[in-house]
């Protein structure tokens, strides 16, 4: 019976420091990770998508001007097929008035290793996670031999002991999702962008992630929960704008809203000012438009304020923590007006 | 034929296998005892041996005798 | 099934689970149909299932028939008979490409262009080791050393025993006979001493073994660039890594055994600490020298045949050296035969058979005069200095031998060979060119404290029970120590999909 006990408490040690061990040995963090340390039903809006999500919408920027809380779970090239089940995973923690989906990814369904793992390695074991990697890795081209390495991330993540400074620094460079990072201080002009509405249908597979999400969402969201999809101010291939228009079609028939930030009357990204590539905003253009944005759903969807309540204390130091490094990085104060 | 003789015989053997006319052996000899009595030796000296008393050890006994005693056992029971 | 995977994780849990939880009289049982698993697991298909079924009848009959004619001429017959059956399908199975090479060869020289040709069968995994422990089986019995097994499935156990189709080490039937029919009682301390052992056997593999396969494998593929001490570092490596996979895999397959309460002998025992190459393998792959000692070199002492040539070269040479004459021969064939054993290529017969019969030769004649060079000089060689100095001799030597073990022919070994003659110690000095290989800075130093760590180990091996020491230790120094060797090979083990921190930086940004 003694063995017994002390050959317990060895194997719990073990998991103990397997466990923590494993914190300092895996990839770097995006803002999924931090998702789960944000108090539960705290949040008000979930906001669902690729890099186009948690660099162009700054929560803080939102909190401030408008007073709700936003939730980012996302991550570098969020393969379509996982949105459903991030919106589950969500609803674990959560209990949001709105869902934003940002459907930039939608032709993205054939995902690879860095995306797959960026999405699903930072999520909590739990059946959710299971039919996730099912899920994602069937639509993959990831050779059956490594599926294990995504259910077990230890057998990839072992490696990165070398990587293992990188790993702890990298996570000061999201303020509750949003980055700000060198690479999205930049200003590169761009060419303008102008928005074609010719529909191009939707591949087979992208279609039918799409039809799965409406009908999740149709069968499982109460009336409370409202879903907002987006389509980010950005530039696009002609296929991928083509796809969007036709997705837009298949989504308000099925009575789901959705914005297009490129068709706008009252917001027009600036091309000249406010992109640092191709597909993304930088700092500036990412502060106009949450601007825009936050202000729009707030009013919408009625939600609540919160600022000068003591329980949100955590996203006043995190907004300053956001204007000190801005600050160092821009060169000049972070201006919310 | 009586132990003692068998023991008189046998020094002759050991001394002619290991070149050396000072070897006397008895019951509890064993190869740490003597010098050069490695286990390639051992295999001559068995040889020397049957030879002397026109015997034959089979390898079962070879293998596992620990010491002079039981080899003269095995000699005695043989011969008679 | 190779050790370090998954598969065989599993296996081996589920089988062990099972051998607990079954009345004990069945435990041998369970390891016989898991042996059966695990043969046909490995690829053994019906045409190589007949020769398994014949060894096993052969011998389950010749040892039954040894018995009954025991102390008669038929009992000898019959195992020479049996032997000759063994052995004939294990060449067959192994050296029948070789035997045709050969003749091919032969044929070329005397000008006739006859191609043979001849498609490797798929060979029952472990046949060189089952076939010469059935062997060893019914010469035991015949020499009365023990009583041949009336249960033919107890009889097939013997022969696949799935721990040690892998790579030995050759058991003995009167020692096993004890411990795998015999019920065993689940033992903790077995099963923490056996997983100790077999992570320490993990450690050697996925640590150590892998790493230096990458810098071997990209010198030896490429060794007209990779010149002068690239090799002779290769060299050292490839001695290295073939020490770590093969004594790795004999501590994972004892570690499974120990648990189950079944003690196999041992097989290595700090070989590297050896001052000759006559003690290294007293100290390298155990037991099949003790088999070849026990089964080929004595009775080849005995036999008629070296006994007459020792009388006639007495006659004309004299005692000692005719003695040696003896032993040479005897030496030679064995040893012709261990590399034979090892693989049919000249490659083998070369690098683990003759080759080390030469230095072993060599070693046997230089000895005496050595000793007197060192008397009239003054030299101790007790101390240190120079005992450091003969284990460092033998490793080389004993390294220089594996350039056949691991080139592909005898011809490339010796191209390999000319290569090395080249003066470039720089390259190990200046802080690029042995990172290049395969392994960066990072693993390069991972593995060189890995082998030091190891030689630590078996430095103390010489002096006594690792693991012994380690359980007695206090429970926190003891749980360290486990804790350190289990989260070693995790971390640091070459295993699972490469992480390549490329992929991982801001994408699409």
């Amino acid at each position: 019976m003694k063995k017994f006990i002390k050959a317990s408490i060895f194997v719990i040690c073990f998991f103990c420091l397997f466990n923590f061990i494993f914190l300092y040995l895996g990839i770097p963090k995006r803002p999924i990770y931090y998702f789960y340390k944000e108090p539960r039903n705290s949040q008000d809006v979930i906001y669902i998508g690729g890099s186009n999500a948690y660099v162009h919408f700054n929560p803080l920027v939102a909190y401030r001007n408008n007073g709700f809380i936003t939730g980012m779970i996302s991550s570098d090239t969020q393969p379509f097929p996982l949105v459903k089940y991030m919106i589950k995973e969500a609803r674990k923690y959560q209990k949001p008035k709105l869902y934003i989906i940002d459907i930039a990814n939608i032709h993205y369904i054939s995902a690879s290793e860095g995306s797959i793992r960026l999405a699903t390695s930072h999520m909590r074991f739990s059946k959710n996670k299971l039919d996730a990697l099912n899920n994602v890795l069937k639509y993959s081209k990831i050779p059956k031999k490594d599926y294990l390495s995504y259910y077990f991330d230890f057998l990839t993540y072992h490696s990165s002991w070398k990587y293992i400074n990188k790993n702890v620094v990298d996570n000061s460079e999201l303020y509750k999702g949003f980055l700000l990072a060198d690479v999205n201080t930049k200003m590169v002009k761009q060419e303008k962008f102008i928005w074609n509405s010719k529909s191009i249908p939707l591949s087979e597979k992208s279609k039918s992630c799409l039809i799965n999400l409406i009908y999740y969402l149709k069968n499982n969201l109460s009336s409370d929960e409202k879903v907002l999809f987006v389509i980010p101010p950005r530039f696009y291939e002609t296929k991928l704008m083509g796809n969007l228009n036709d997705a837009s079609k298949i989504i308000t028939e099925h009575n789901f809203e959705i914005i297009n930030f490129n068709t706008l009357d009252d917001y027009e990204a600036n091309y000249t000012l406010e992109f640092y590539n191709k597909q993304h905003l930088n700092v500036l253009g990412a502060t106009r438009f949450t601007k825009y944005f936050s202000e729009y759903i707030s009013q919408k969807y009625d939600l609540p304020d919160h600022r000068g309540n003591k329980k949100y204390s955590s996203w006043e130091k995190e907004y300053h923590r956001y204007t000190e490094n801005y600050k160092e990085i821009m060169g000049k104060d972070f201006i919310l007006k | 034929m009586k132990k003692e003789e068998i023991y008189e015989r046998l020094n002759e053997v050991f001394r002619d296998v290991f070149d050396d006319e000072s070897i006397v052996v008895n019951e509890t000899t064993t190869s740490a005892d003597i010098e050069d009595w490695d286990s390639l030796e051992h295999i001559n000296l068995i040889v020397a041996v049957e030879n002397e008393f026109g015997i034959k050890f089979n390898m079962g006994e070879v293998t596992t005798m620990k010491n002079v005693g039981e080899m003269v056992e095995i000699i005695n029971n043989r011969i008679s | 099934m190779i050790l370090t995977s998954l598969t065989f994780l599993l296996f081996c849990i589920i089988t062990i689970l099972i051998y607990f939880l079954v009345p004990k009289k069945l435990q041998w049982f369970v390891l016989l149909l898991s042996s059966i698993f695990f043969l046909f697991y490995n690829n053994l298909r019906v045409d190589t299932l007949i020769y398994v079924l014949l060894t096993l009848m052969t011998v389950y009959i010749c040892a039954l028939l040894i018995d009954k004619y025991s102390n008669t001429k038929k009992s000898k017959w019959i195992l020479i008979g049996g032997i000759v059956i063994v052995l004939g399908q294990l060449s067959f199975l192994k050296y029948t490409n070789f035997l045709l090479v050969t003749i091919n060869h032969i044929f070329h020289l005397v000008g006739k262009n006859f191609e043979f040709n001849f498609n490797t069968r798929n060979v029952p995994i472990g046949v060189s080791y089952y076939s010469l422990i059935m062997i060893g089986y019914m010469v035991d019995v015949y020499r009365g050393l023990c009583k041949s097994q009336k249960n033919p499935l107890k009889c097939a156990l013997l022969m696949s025993y799935f721990p040690i189709l892998n790579s030995g080490p050759f058991i003995r039937y009167p020692d096993m006979e004890n411990k795998l029919y015999e019920k065993h009682k689940f033992n903790y301390d077995n099963l923490c001493r056996g997983l100790i052992r077999i992570f320490w056997g993990l450690f050697k593999i996925l640590v150590i073994s892998q790493r230096l396969a990458i810098f071997v494998d990209a010198v030896y593929g490429n060794y007209t660039t990779y010149y002068g001490f690239y090799i002779i570092t290769a060299t050292i490596f490839f001695t290295l890594q073939l020490y770590t996979n093969f004594s790795g895999s004999i501590d994972i397959i004892m570690g499974i055994s120990k648990i189950m309460g079944i003690e196999l002998p041992e097989n290595f025992r700090s070989p590297f600490f050896s001052k000759t190459i006559t003690e290294l393998w007293r100290n390298w792959h155990i037991t099949l020298g003790a088999w070849l000692k026990d089964y080929v070199f004595y009775p080849l002492m005995k036999s008629n045949i070296i006994q007459k040539i020792g009388t006639k070269t007495k006659k004309k040479f004299g005692k000692k050296i005719s003695k040696k004459i003896t032993l040479y021969i005897s030496m030679l064939i064995m040893w012709t035969l261990i590399g034979v054993w090892h693989n049919g290529a000249y490659t083998f017969i070369i690098g683990s058979g003759i080759l080390q019969f030469i230095y072993m030769v060599l070693e046997d004649l230089l000895t005496p005069i050595a000793s007197k060079v060192n008397k009239k000089l003054g030299i101790n060689p007790e101390t240190f200095g120079y005992k450091l100095y003969q284990r460092l001799r033998t490793f080389l030597l004993f390294s220089f031998s594996m350039i056949f073990f691991r080139a592909t022919s005898v011809a490339n070994a010796i191209d390999i060979i000319k290569y090395m003659f080249v003066m470039n110690p720089w390259i190990l000095l200046d802080h690029t060119s042995l990172y290049s290989i395969g392994l960066d800075v990072l693993d390069f130093q991972v593995m060189i404290y890995s082998i030091i760590v190891l030689f630590i180990i078996d430095y103390l091996k010489l002096k006594g029970n690792v693991i012994d020491k380690i359980f007695n230790q206090n429970l926190v120094t003891r749980w360290i120590i486990i804790y350190l060797l289990i989260f070693a090979v995790i971390i640091f083990g070459l295993y699972g999909p490469g992480y390549d921190s490329a992929t991982f930086i801001y994408r699409q940004i």
